[in-house]
């Protein structure tokens, strides 16, 4: 029979990935609600597609994806023998570039909001 | 010399090492995890079943999809998988002993930014009350025939504070009926006897809040 401990390393697994599994599947199917993911909203409740969300979210995904990888790489396949495993930290350069697809999210909205003033002359 | 005598009993006193696993500490062990494990099924059965509601996991009061919570979904994924990585991989189990501070400061970027976009839409009075006024069906099909099987339709409200809709059908005889409330559509009845009803008709969608805000659905009848 298996250790305790490898029992529980499956258990865990399956569950994370089955409920990763079943909220992806609810948001294909349109079950978990996703209207209106990238459009942006005006000062006057207008919508507009937003290439600034579109943008958030590829950068969302490739950070989380690659700081994945990266614990795996670092943390489980290279790591020397002896060595407790830590949770890596995020490099400076992706936080960087995280923030400045923030930045250029919150300027559109801005701009958004500016542009829907300017316009009914407030 | 007394000193010395219990210095030297103390360096040739064995480490103590860790005793094998009693039969207390493995069925202690054995009933957390079924305990945990059973949480884990029950959590994972309920939302299967949808007893645990999660369509409005990602999505504002105001009923639009949120892409910061988007965002926090995915980054609790991450952090829960790299977790998992580390305490399962090939080494001895541990949590780790600090959380890196690139970890929080990625948290609160999302975090900054969520309440600064919020700021900025709740800075006019349209935008704070969710925008303007709009149903969206939802339909599980749009295709069913006479004496088959019913379609239960549904609706998303957003800019409303109210959430309820009247279902009505077009043509309202002949072509089935719809619950005004639940939006359950039953086709009509196969006739025992010549050609059973086909064509479209049309389920609209009407917010008892705002009569303006409305939204039309084709079923099929084949």
């Amino acid at each position: 029979m298996p250790p305790l401990e490898t029992i529980v390393s499956w258990i865990i697994g399956l569950f994370l990935l089955s409920l990763l599994v079943l909220v992806l599947y609810r948001m294909l199917t349109g079950k978990i609600n996703t209207r209106y993911l990238f459009y942006g909203q005006r000062n006057d409740g207008t919508r507009y597609f937003s290439p600034e969300r579109v943008q958030l979210m590829i950068f969302t995904v490739w950070v989380g994806l690659s700081y994945l990888l990266d614990t795996y790489e670092t943390q489980v396949v290279h790591l020397p023998p002896g060595t407790q495993p830590v949770l890596p930290d995020v490099p400076t350069k992706t936080l960087a570039l995280l923030g400045a697809s923030h930045i250029v999210y919150l300027s559109g909205k801005i701009y958004s909001m500016l542009l829907a003033r300017i316009t009914k002359g407030v | 010399m007394m000193l010395l005598l219990l210095q030297e009993a103390a360096t040739a006193a064995p480490t103590p090492t860790p005793g094998p696993v009693t039969w207390l500490e493995l069925t202690s062990g054995w009933v957390a995890l079924g305990f945990l494990g059973l949480v884990g099924v029950a959590l994972l059965y309920y939302i299967f079943t949808e007893r645990i509601d999660l369509s409005q996991l990602i999505s504002e009061p105001s009923g639009d999809a949120s892409m910061s919570r988007f965002q926090l979904l995915v980054f609790t994924f991450v952090i829960a998988a790299s977790l998992f990585l580390i305490i399962a991989s090939p080494h001895p189990p541990a949590f780790p002993k600090e959380i890196p501070n690139g970890i929080l400061v990625l948290l609160g970027i999302s975090a900054s930014s969520y309440l600064v976009s919020k700021g900025i839409q709740f800075s006019s009075p349209e935008g704070a009350s969710g925008g303007v006024a709009d149903v969206k069906i939802v339909a599980p099909t749009d295709t069913t025939s006479a004496g088959g099987a019913t379609i239960a339709f549904s609706a998303q409200t957003s800019g409303l504070t109210n959430s309820d809709v009247t279902w009505s059908l077009d043509p309202p005889m002949g072509m089935g009926t719809i619950d005004p409330q639940t939006g359950l559509y039953t086709p009509p009845p196969r006739p025992a006897v010549g050609q059973a009803p086909t064509g479209n008709v049309i389920v609209k969608a009407a917010s008892v809040e705002n009569a303006t805000a409305t939204d039309t659905s084709v079923v099929k009848l084949v």
